[in-house]
């Protein structure tokens, strides 16, 4: 059999779109949009699937880097996330982990700095815990955008910087 | 249970604790419980179309208390929340002698189990009814806000002619970037300031007018903080994942909430695709989409209009054209003159802010949350439009570093 999913996405979106949608032709506007949107959907996962594990990785890494300036400003009020670091740190480093453990691992941190900068209000260091976050998503959510250029939302995607898991 | 289980699967003391944490409107707080009630019980079962009519037949008559007749009913596609049908109605119409059979395109529109705006239909069905006569808004009918005769809770309106999107450029979901064109946007563009002026213009009558809407104090802050948590509740009911930017600038959301200046009927959702229009004549024939609306700041409106996913660039590659009709400083000044209303900076950055971080909450967190739980007619369409969600977001975060710098 083809055991690479990208085929099997491919065999399906290649029936979907040259069979079944030229067969709509009368078919109510909601139908026709659906079918669209599936196969967005699908060429989308085409695209991203070879590139996950690198995306999840990347993503954690990051995440990890932001923990430890949060950690570093924050010393003993954050030994919460510390803990969860080590975690999430561990799971980066197992190269059994799943993807969904990568995924769970990075979550866990972003909840754990989520609820800091929260608890932070009027405290001494809150002005320079906020900053600090909305430097270090900076790059995420550029790796993140540049993720989801395939749903075609971008203006200009080609202005977006090279992400890392891009080979 | 992990996060993401606690809000699929809601406990009671969960519902109750996130109502307490983020007080807002009444009939908000209504909607929103609803909503996560409504999660743990039957899963969304696609709707036929017989069912809406069979519902919609009983309760016209049960308002009319007189048997009518739905005929050439179909699906309305359009839109990323509701469910929608349209109809003719054979009726004896609001004018005739009682005898005269008259037939009257309508529209039923009837919620999901779960939608990207959780929204209520008596608010929607208030307030189309104020505007009418201001702005082209298809006439308000009836309404089944309880879901006594229908799956889900919904409201009967006129049928509106017109299209939402240029035969040029019809490919666009939900009107996201539309682009109209040079000559088209040319006609459009005055008529989208002008009825945005006259919304903001329209006096708010006492109750029954707008009976469900809570009423903000000029000089008081207080509403537009209950606007705040309202967002804010949503993200802590829906969220797949947390978001540290979100918690940065929800403490900011809070503290810096302006006083209201003056109240105004705020459409929450005034953007290119939310109108009809006539092709031919470049005309705009109705205003959609009145469910988010509330009472508050138009500057709400304004912000909302300008936001970057409904902008594209013009025919030069350069220009940012804001719902698709003129730059945001042409659109804030054209405003102003055509309203008489003040453009304050302070609120302009304010609710510049709001707004991305309400559209972050309804990407990331209500969009995505309905999709993954199979809630809606339309999970394909909702689960493509939360791939919008990290665009959203990067933009609420360089707004807000620049808004606070």
């Amino acid at each position: 059999m083809n055991q690479d999913f990208e085929t099997q996405l491919q065999v399906v979106q290649r029936a979907l779109g040259e069979v079944v949608l030229p067969a709509l032709g009368n078919a109510d506007k909601h139908v026709i949009e659906q079918l669209h949107l599936s196969l967005a959907a699908i060429g989308f996962m085409q695209q991203r699937l070879p590139l996950a594990r690198r995306y999840y990785r990347g993503t954690l890494q990051r995440y990890l880097a932001m923990a430890g300036a949060v950690a570093t400003l924050l010393h003993a009020d954050a030994k919460g996330l510390e803990n969860q670091s080590k975690q999430s740190k561990a799971v980066l480093d197992d190269p059994a982990a799943s993807d969904a453990e990568l995924r769970a691992a990075t979550a866990a941190l972003r909840a754990q700095i989520a609820a800091l900068v929260e608890s932070s209000r009027d405290t001494p260091h809150e002005g320079a815990l906020d900053a600090l976050v909305l430097e270090h998503s900076e790059a995420i959510l550029l790796e993140d955008r540049s993720w989801c250029i395939p749903l075609g939302f971008e203006l200009r995607p080609e202005d977006l910087p090279k992400p890392d898991w891009q080979p | 249970m992990n996060d993401d289980s606690i809000r699929q699967h809601p406990s009671d003391a969960f519902i109750e604790e996130v109502r307490a944490r983020f007080p807002t409107e009444r009939e908000v707080d209504a909607v929103l419980t609803r909503k996560m009630h409504r999660r743990n019980g039957p899963s969304f079962q696609a709707v036929a179309l017989e069912t809406l009519v069979d519902g919609t037949q009983r309760l016209i008559t049960d308002q009319l208390r007189y048997p009518v007749r739905i005929a050439d009913a179909r699906w309305l596609s359009g839109g990323a929340s509701k469910l929608q049908m349209v109809f003719n109605l054979h009726w004896r119409g609001t004018e005739s002698d009682g005898q005269t059979q008259v037939v009257t395109p309508m529209v039923l529109r009837m919620e999901p189990a779960a939608s990207v705006t959780e929204s209520s239909r008596r608010r929607e069905f208030e307030v189309i009814r104020a505007v009418e006569g201001t702005v082209p808004v298809p006439h308000a009918y009836w309404m089944d806000p309880e879901a006594q005769f229908l799956p889900y809770p919904a409201m009967v309106y006129g049928f509106a002619a017109g299209t939402a999107k240029p035969s040029h450029d019809a490919g666009k979901v939900t009107g996201l970037g539309q682009n109209y064109g040079p000559e088209l946007r040319a006609k459009l563009a005055p008529q989208f300031i002008d009825y945005l002026a006259r919304i903001h213009n329209l006096p708010i009558g006492a109750p029954p007018v707008l009976a469900s809407f809570d009423r903000p104090e000029v000089g008081s802050n207080v509403s537009v903080i209950r606007q705040v948590n309202a967002a804010r509740r949503i993200w802590e009911e829906d969220r797949i994942e947390e978001e540290p930017v979100m918690a940065v600038v929800y403490k900011w959301l809070i503290r810096n909430a302006p006083p209201i200046d003056h109240v105004s009927i705020v459409h929450a959702d005034y953007r290119s695709g939310n109108f009809l229009f006539d092709e031919a004549k470049g005309e705009i024939t109705a205003w959609l989409d009145w469910e988010g609306a509330v009472l508050g700041d138009r500057h709400q409106d304004l912000t909302y209009a300008a936001l970057p996913i409904f902008q594209h660039y013009a025919e030069d590659g350069e220009t940012i054209l804001v719902s698709g009709m003129m730059p945001e400083a042409e659109l804030y000044a054209a405003y102003e003159k055509a309203s008489g209303l003040p453009v304050d900076p302070t609120r302009i950055r304010y609710f510049g802010v709001f707004n991305r971080y309400l559209v972050s909450v309804l990407l990331l967190a209500a969009s995505t949350r309905a999709a993954r739980g199979a809630a809606t007619h339309q999970d394909v369409l909702l689960n493509h439009v939360a791939g919008m969600g990290y665009l959203a977001l990067s933009d609420l975060r360089s707004f807000f570093r620049s808004a606070t710098a």
